[in-house]
């Protein structure tokens, strides 16, 4: 056995090995293609942590020729003693032939000792071809751990499902259901999982990857939510000032576009930070993203697709303004009678219903003639701010959620903000929104941050559960 | 970037270090400024001595309120001196605390300066010390405020010095004060060492220790700082590549025409189900390799035609076989044969075969044919 757990991922060609192995090393570097015969050499990948190699992944080709090695083995082998023998001395013997390069290429580290991932598609029935490849593998007495991969269409899966199960249950101790584009990171590491179940040498190192890829995981949320206080901080506190030159209403047009233009730039950077964060980088960003960036964030229209619907946003904002009410009730020592928090819901109801057309403060803040300058922001509009917020989550879940095997492009289909509100607690999501509007009308303070962090984390704790 | 010690070696080279090049020599100017100051002082109010007491409240009672407030702001209550928001706009602890720090080696250096300033002076010419005050309450008081300044520590001037220093006084009182410029330059020393230096230096040390655990945990005090520090740190926990990434194939993409019409001539039909192809056919891909070879070897001066569902996927297996039947049937046609409905990836799985045919070199035909009609008997 190697000195750290190393699993070779093998199988037929085009069966998706490379997608299991980018989305387990979380690396989408790796060449993915629909098009069958994309790798054509071996490559390792391994988790290291603090210089110390836990674990390793080897992508290999697919198996080209396993039913004429499993042929010439046969015709050689005298009995079952000699055939993990025999396959070493086939590859001894064919390592030079192009013939048998990808064949050589997928046994070479499983009989250097590495464990076994034998990946298939569901959707292909089973053939002579997949039953020489499990017959060879089973000779190397690895421990090894067979993976359905639903790749096809639902019906062909759901026809071959059966057969596979029980073709593959005589060679391996364990078959598991993973899709590497779509499966969960909790997914990922119930596979790590498995894996330290059928190989106990290596449980240990194994498991301590999954403890490390938890940790690591954690903290890149925490680091995301970070960079979307810092996001927000930025945008509803911006301030852009354009000299006064040609007609008022000219003016402020074109002083809306170059603010939302500024806007966009931001937004920008905040999907460059979490891509980065979350390891992506070759994220299609022009697919759908790119024609909903041109838009124009301060029309009212993108505020009700990104953000709360208006009932909701009243009442919450009434929630938040009764909470603030509170506050100076509490200070009077209640001697108001809660006629602060009365008139803090009555006022915040409105703020939530009767938000501004408006999207930022404008005003004149040089009147030297000749010098006259129209201030646009900081953000002054409930609505409009809720709607940035979605649009930043959405992006924090493009991510977040994503596999690095999943090459296509970022879809979006919309906020979700309002589903995964409705996954806090009522006290969270009142809480949400009282800071919120404090940041309208001021800087958070670091300690102010944080707890708007702690929300942002729940919020992302619903994304992954929803 | 391994850790944050790393990342604080760096900060002079990063776009945070640049903004601190001004406030590092503030006590440099506020030395400057202190030389200034004693020289103000012996050429005001009068050109001929130094006033006692605009000198003690310049240089000792003035630097030791501010030094106070300095302290007192910086180290209990967190805040900074006013210029630290002329350097930076961020809210940081460690950067209050580094300001106030300069803010006490400033108010050091300038009392410093003024006092070594004060003994070149002492060397270099005749210089005398008075005070002047038509207030007689003030004049009793001197004494007193000359005993408090000592604080018991150092010899307090003797009364009869301290009256001989009060200009008008005594008559010819400038030959008089001559013989007690030393005492004097002794005195004061001790009371802007003992009221201003040293309580300054030892506050900035306090500071700079202060500073010193807060930049241990920096990122926990600065939302701004704590994301840059991020996106330089080299996560301990990460996979690395062994091998250069794979570059992307060079992938056949001739555009295929899908043909309709039935199977009618036999052939060999790779992992094909019974029945599917014309009579005649030959079934292969079920069992061993050598018997498809001799399939091959038996049928191939007769079948033409090799019949694989597009949606297969080509081994070496089959092409060795085809390469075989080539030995005997020149350019044999190899069709793919689509099913209905056609699958959501058919341009894909034709390039698969189109590059399948390329690179293992086989000379066929590429045809491809959705069957009108699959059942054969």
């Amino acid at each position: 056995m190697a000195e750290f757990p190393c699993f070779a991922v093998v199988g037929h060609p085009n069966q998706g090995k490379s997608s299991v192995v980018s989305t387990l090393a979380q690396d989408d570097h790796i060449a993915i293609s629909p098009v069958s015969g994309t790798t054509r050499e071996a490559h390792r990948y391994r988790l290291v942590l603090k210089e110390r190699v836990l674990y390793e992944w080897i992508d290999t080709p697919g198996f080209q020729r396993a039913r004429q090695i499993l042929e010439w083995c046969n015709e050689r082998a005298h009995s079952a003693a000699d055939r993990p023998a025999l396959l070493s001395q086939f590859v001894e013997e064919h390592k030079t032939d192009p013939r048998f390069a990808d064949d050589c290429a997928v046994l070479t580290p499983v009989l250097a000792g590495a464990g076994i991932i034998y990946v298939v598609n569901s959707s292909q029935p089973y053939s002579a071809a997949h039953d020489a490849e499990l017959t060879l593998l089973s000779w190397t007495a690895q421990p090894r751990l067979a993976l359905l991969n639903p790749m096809g269409p639902a019906d062909q899966v759901a026809a071959t499902r059966t057969q596979w199960q029980q073709a593959l249950q005589q060679y391996f101790s364990l078959v598991r259901t993973f899709n590497p584009l779509r499966d969960s990171f909790t997914s990922q590491l119930a596979l790590i999982r498995s894996l330290a179940e059928i190989a106990p040498d290596w449980q240990s190192a194994l498991l301590e990857g999954v403890d490390a890829l938890e940790h690591q995981r954690q903290e890149r949320h925490d680091q995301a939510a970070d960079a979307v206080v810092g996001y927000c901080e930025q945008v509803y506190r911006f301030q852009l000032q354009v000299p006064l030159a040609g007609p008022k209403e000219q003016l402020k047009a074109r002083a809306l576009a170059q603010y939302n233009a500024e806007l966009q730039r931001r937004e920008s950077r905040l999907q460059r930070t979490l891509a980065r964060i979350y390891g992506h980088h070759h994220l299609d960003w022009e697919g759908e993203w790119q024609p909903l960036s041109h838009r124009d964030l301060t029309d009212r229209r993108e505020w009700r697709a990104w953000g709360l619907p208006r009932r909701r946003l009243a009442a919450l904002s009434t929630a938040a303004g009764a909470a603030s009410g509170l506050a100076v009730d509490a200070a009077a020592g209640g001697t108001s009678l809660l006629l602060g928090a009365a008139l803090g819901g009555v006022i915040g109801g409105l703020a939530g219903n009767f938000a501004g057309r408006d999207p930022v403060t404008v005003q004149w803040v040089e009147k030297i003639p000749g010098y006259e300058h129209w201030q646009l922001g900081p953000v002054s509009n409930l609505e409009f701010a809720v709607a940035l917020f979605g649009r930043a989550l959405r992006i924090w879940y493009q991510v977040r959620v994503r596999n690095h095997a999943d090459r296509a492009a970022l879809r979006l289909s919309g906020s979700d903000l309002n589903q995964w509100l409705e996954g806090l607690a009522s006290r969270q999501q009142v809480q949400w929104l009282y800071w919120l509007r404090k940041w309208l009308k001021r800087s958070l303070t670091e300690s102010e941050q944080k707890q708007m962090k702690h929300l942002i984390l729940s919020i992302g704790d619903q994304m992954d559960s929803l | 970037m391994a850790n944050f010690d790393a990342f604080l070696s760096k900060a002079p080279e990063s776009r945070l270090g640049a903004r601190w090049q001004v406030a590092r020599f503030w006590p440099l100017m506020a030395g400057f400024n202190g030389v200034l100051a004693m020289n103000a002082l012996m050429l005001w109010p009068s050109r001929s001595g130094v006033h006692l007491l605009i000198f003690i409240m310049t240089l000792v009672l003035l630097p030791f309120l501010l030094m106070l407030w300095t302290a007192l702001a910086g180290l209990i209550g967190g805040r900074a001196p006013w210029w630290r928001w002329l350097v930076t706009q961020h809210r940081d602890p460690a950067i209050n605390l580094w300001s106030c720090r300069q803010a006490l080696l400033a108010q050091a250096s300038f009392v410093g300066s003024a006092l070594v300033w004060l003994w070149l002076m002492l060397i270099s010419r005749q210089m005398v010390f008075y005070w002047s005050t038509s207030i007689e309450w003030v004049s009793q008081r001197v004494d007193s405020l000359f005993q408090v300044l000592s604080l018991g520590v150092i010899t307090a001037p003797r009364a009869l010095v301290i009256s001989a220093s009060e200009a008008g006084a005594i008559t010819g009182w400038e030959t008089a004060l001559l013989s007690h410029a030393a005492y004097w330059g002794a005195w004061l020393s001790q009371v802007m060492l003992l009221w201003v230096i040293a309580p300054a230096l030892i506050l900035a040390g306090l500071c700079h220790w202060r500073m010193r655990r807060t930049l241990a945990h920096w990122p926990d005090h600065n939302a701004q700082l704590r994301r840059y520090y991020h996106s330089l740190k080299q996560d301990p926990l990460r996979y690395t590549a062994l091998e250069p990434a794979q570059p992307d194939a060079s992938l056949s993409a001739n555009k295929l025409a899908i043909a309709r019409h039935p199977l009618t001539e036999p052939g060999f039909g790779w992992l094909q189900p019974e029945g599917y192809l014309p009579a005649g056919s030959v079934y292969l891909g079920r069992g061993g390799h050598k018997a498809d070879e001799q399939s091959v070897r038996n049928e191939g001066g007769v079948l033409k035609h090799w019949y694989c569902r597009v949606d297969q996927v080509a081994t070496g297996d089959l092409a060795d076989l085809i390469q075989l039947h080539s030995q005997q049937c020149d350019h044999p046609t190899l069709i793919l044969c689509v099913p209905d409905p056609e699958p959501s990836e058919l341009n894909n799985l034709l390039r698969s075969w189109q590059t399948f045919v390329e690179r293992q070199q086989l000379r066929v035909h590429l045809t491809v044919v959705q069957p009108e009609v699959q059942k054969h008997g």
